[in-house]
């Protein structure tokens, strides 16, 4: 199967999966009105009845910010900040648990909910395998800046500086890219393969990529360029909305979260071409477990 | 008779105008050591007593020795490590009456603020014989200076050399009465990581021999450039009266250009007129006369050479219009090279340095803010010479109010500045625009009561509070003051306080008499607790029952209030407070109530809290849904970004 192939059986795969779709979103929405609620009700108990809100409609004025700090002794980022990393860890987990079900449907091993139970443990061990890739590309990021201050310490020039650092973030980019693809199919691998061991499924997944790294590469790059262009169209899409009648505001709300289940979709997208990629290179993936062996 | 008495009067009026002028006069020989980042140079100081006191001790400023190790009180109080690395100093080789008694040996070090011990950058010389009020002495100073690396103003990096506090300087002699001192003695103030400079103005006649290939900018006028082929040398003469500090740069790469500025050109007719009814003024004592712009830029900033000029002539011109010409002949701008930026920023008599990025943005403040703000120091701090040790406001805060005005005049709002990767992304994401005023209310707000606005540099509650009170603080009590005085009055203000009080040391209690003075009223009350005092200020609407409003005071400072409040038929009425209770009611009975607001118009700056000025009965609906929207799509983005690696 070429990569191209498999993005369009992975669109559609998609497409007929949207329940899961629906229910990915509906989840981030969700755990997105955890964070969003208690700082409505701040804004709403500060500038419910104030005319300062209605001024700071056209543009908003940053220095409430400061007045807020003021009032309040730094209460809200005191407890914005724990709230919120409660949410993203609470998120990556039940994340987790429902890309098990996805997965198993877009496998077409076992039902949503079923997949769900049976992947959570296997998928979770791999995050944590995940987390150790991610932190390692970390570790590059910190390396090749301590190289480019090295090399350019005595420069007087900011140019050779800030291009030196544009590439550094293209490669650390490039490498987390990297990391992303081989733990996708590693969770394929688990899947797929019904395999628990997560140090094989990472070994699978490495020399799955190796193997086939070209097309399961341009796969991955097809769909990122899809998101690319759709970031894009939200970025003039959104530059030129008027926000300040509630009706425009309406409208807007609707587009904005058809961003982000567009992004969910996209999400979803990839790990279907990828298991799409996957089964047609691996055909009896029964056995896949025991590629790295 | 009457016309020789006018005579006198306007012969007395020109010398109290000139007191202080020219006490310090400076000859230096100077030659840079470009591959030692050093200069070995000798001095001759010509110091004239002006005061009624008899002078037997000279202080100096040896700034450069801040630099020397981690003791100086500099490196104590600035916890960046960099400067504990040692290098900068000011070594004296010799110190002599001239033509005279050789003082080297009597120098000792003194340390008036902290008695640090350790602290070399302020040395006091016994004389021989003293200084009669009205008499002069000669002093002649050999000594060394070698620059740290790029640090708090001064240094190198690669070829880029800027001396600043570069020669041993005097103190100043206040004599009792100059800044309501009660007694004379010297102002000599050590060097701290938070305060500037104060010295007297005078002449100065400075010579730099430099090697040829280096392009050399500084302070005053270039009399002369004599070349030494052999010893490939060129030897400027820079000459300027009437200044007070002098500093100067050479760096090979510097691309010079040199531009006019042409007031016929830069200033319209109307813009003259205008000016010239607000202040009361004819026209003729508005206009503005020819500057030469000498703008030293990096290679790689060339693209932005115009953005320079321009910033430079807005200031020329602003400047100029409301406080009085731009009186020296040349304005020397330097632009200091990446990794240099510590020494961006920065003012000195006719020289100014600031700082720019390889990638700005249509949009983007810099570098316009930074020349802008820095070019006005030219009035507050170069003209009229406050000390800032000891009333940091007084420049800071004037040039921070000045270059807010001007920025909202001559340029459109900025995007909220956001950098990232080099780059300028406020523009691109749509960051909000910010006005002059909502950005130093904003900073304000971060400590509003930390410290009083008049304190010793060194000895504000640490660098945020000395940032606040000598930067945004005193710019918010500014904008509230003109918008309590009327901006024609405020205008008035400023341009008899810069007249007045140029080529001499004001405090804050003389630009108190001028603002009573020219207001004809007496703003003691607001002095005492916005300049003096570090209350908070803070007006709300505390309830509206029925027909009945109730307005309180939530902090303790005290300013007179204006309040609107709106009706369900559309009518509306206003009233004032004096504001000195802690609360009042207004009543208005049979009517219905729509909307209650104190200070409508955002006249008071300083009020902390913009929020509680006002209640209005239905809920802002519309605000409150496009913020909770926008929380609501970044948050599920920033999950999802999260959820990637699950």
């Amino acid at each position: 199967m070429s990569p191209m192939l498999a993005v369009l059986a992975g669109a559609r795969l998609v497409c007929y999966a949207w329940r899961v779709w629906a229910l990915t979103w509906a989840v981030t929405a969700a755990f997105a009105a955890i964070v969003v609620v208690p700082v409505a009700a701040v804004l709403r108990a500060d500038l419910g009845h104030s005319l300062y809100a209605a001024r700071m409609l056209g543009n908003f004025d940053v220095a409430w910010l400061a007045e807020l700090q003021l009032e309040t002794a730094g209460m809200p980022a005191v407890v914005l900040e724990p709230l919120l990393a409660a949410v993203c860890l609470a998120f990556l987990l039940v994340m987790t648990f429902l890309n098990g079900g996805a997965l198993a449907v877009l496998a077409g091993t076992t039902t949503f909910w079923s997949g769900c139970g049976r992947n959570f443990a296997r998928l979770a061990r791999l995050l944590v395998y995940a987390v150790a890739g991610y932190a390692l590309v970390l570790g590059v990021h910190s390396a090749l800046g301590r190289i480019i201050g090295k090399l350019w310490h005595h420069s007087m020039e900011e140019r050779p500086v800030a291009l030196a650092g544009w590439g550094r973030a293209a490669i650390v980019v490039l490498l987390a890219l990297l990391v992303n693809m081989i733990f996708d199919y590693a969770k394929i691998h688990a899947v797929a393969g019904d395999t628990r061991a997560a140090w094989r499924n990472v070994l699978g997944a490495l020399q799955f990529v190796r193997r086939n790294f070209a097309p399961a590469a341009a796969a991955y790059a097809v769909i990122s360029l899809a998101a690319l262009v759709l970031a894009g169209l939200w970025w003039l899409i959104s530059g030129v909305l008027p926000r300040t009648a509630v009706g425009w505001l309406v409208l807007v709300l609707m587009l904005q979260q058809a961003f982000v289940a567009a992004r969910v979709w996209v999400r979803l997208w990839y790990l279907a071409s990828q298991t799409e990629f996957f089964r047609a290179r691996f055909p009896d993936p029964t056995h896949c477990g025991t590629v790295g062996a | 008779m009457l016309r020789r008495l006018v005579l006198f009067f306007a012969a007395a009026a020109a010398a109290l105008a000139l007191e202080g002028r020219s006490i310090a006069d400076y000859q230096i020989q100077a030659r840079f050591l470009a591959h030692r980042h050093a200069v070995e140079a000798s001095e001759i100081l010509t110091w004239h007593n002006n005061s009624p006191d008899t002078i037997s001790e000279l202080q100096f400023h040896l700034y450069m020795s801040a630099f020397r190790d981690g003791n100086s009180s500099f490196a104590r109080e600035d916890e960046r490590a960099y400067l504990r690395e040692g290098s900068g100093s000011i070594s004296v080789k010799r110190l002599a009456i001239a033509g005279g008694a050789d003082l080297t040996k009597t120098i000792r070090f003194i340390h008036p603020d902290d008695d640090n011990a350790g602290d070399r950058t302020v040395v006091s010389v016994p004389l021989p014989h003293a200084v009669p009020p009205g008499g002069s002495i000669r002093v002649a100073i050999d000594f060394v200076t070698r620059l740290p690396r790029s640090a708090a103003r001064a240094g190198y990096h690669g070829d880029y050399h800027m001396f600043t506090q570069w020669f041993p300087k005097i103190g100043v002699w206040e004599a009792a009465g100059q800044r309501h001192s009660a007694h004379g003695h010297w102002n000599c103030h050590q060097y701290h990581a938070t305060t500037e400079f104060y010295s007297d103005y005078g002449h100065y006649d400075v010579e730099i021999t430099a090697p040829s290939d280096f392009v050399v900018g500084a302070t005053g006028v270039a009399q002369s450039q004599v070349r030494d082929e052999k010893a490939h040398t060129t030897t400027y003469r820079f000459l300027q009266a009437d200044i007070h500090d002098f500093a100067w740069t050479a760096q090979r790469g510097f691309v010079r250009v040199v531009r006019r500025f042409d007031p016929e050109r830069a200033v319209s007719s109307a813009e003259l007129s205008s000016t010239a009814k607000l202040l009361g003024l004819p026209e003729s004592d508005v206009r503005l006369t020819p500057v030469d712009m000498i703008v030293l830029v990096q290679p790689e900033h060339r693209s932005q050479i115009d953005t320079y000029f321009r910033a430079l002539e807005n200031g020329l011109k602003y400047f100029g219009l409301w406080y009085g010409a731009y009186p020296y002949p040349t304005l020397t701008m330097v632009d200091p090279p990446y990794g240099a930026d510590e020494t961006g920023g920065m003012e000195y008599p006719t020289f100014i340095t600031t700082g720019t990025n390889w990638v700005v943005a249509r949009g983007d403040w810099d570098p316009a803010f930074v020349t802008v703000h820095e070019f006005g120091h030219q009035f507050w701090y170069g003209l009229v010479g406050s000390n800032e040790f000891e009333e940091s406001w007084l420049d800071e805060g004037f040039n921070t109010y000045s270059t807010g005005k001007i920025l909202d005049l001559a340029y459109a709002p900025f995007n909220y500045p956001v950098r990232y990767l080099n780059l300028p992304l406020g523009p691109f994401l749509g960051t909000p625009l910010v006005t002059q005023d909502s950005y130093t209310r904003g900073d304000y707000l971060l400590a509003p009561d930390a410290d009083s606005m008049v304190r010793n540099g060194w000895e504000y509650a640490g660098r945020k509070s000395y940032r606040i009170n000598s930067y945004q603080r005193p710019a918010v009590v500014l904008r509230t003051l003109e918008n309590y005085l009327g901006a024609g009055t405020m205008a008035r203000i400023l341009r008899t306080y810069q007249q007045r009080w140029r080529y001499r040391h004001p405090d804050s209690l003389d630009f108190l008499a001028v603002v009573n003075e020219v207001s004809g009223r007496d703003m003691k009350w607001f002095f005492d607790q916005f300049v003096f005092g570090s209350g908070i200020l803070d007006y709300a609407v505390d309830s509206v029952h029925r027909s009945t409003v109730q307005i309180r005071r939530n902090g303790e400072a005290i300013f007179p209030v204006e309040v609107r409040v709106r009706f369900r038929d559309g009518t509306q009425a206003w009233r004032t407070w004096d504001g000195r209770y802690r609360w009042t009611q207004f009543h208005f009975p049979n009517r219905a109530i729509e909307s209650v607001e104190v200070d409508p118009a955002h006249k008071i700056l300083l009020d902390a809290n913009f929020t509680n000025n006002s209640y209005t009965r239905p809920l802002q609906a519309a605000p409150l849904m496009k913020w909770t929207e926008n929380l609501l799509f970044w948050a599920g983005n920033l999950l999802l970004a999260v959820a990637g690696i699950a």
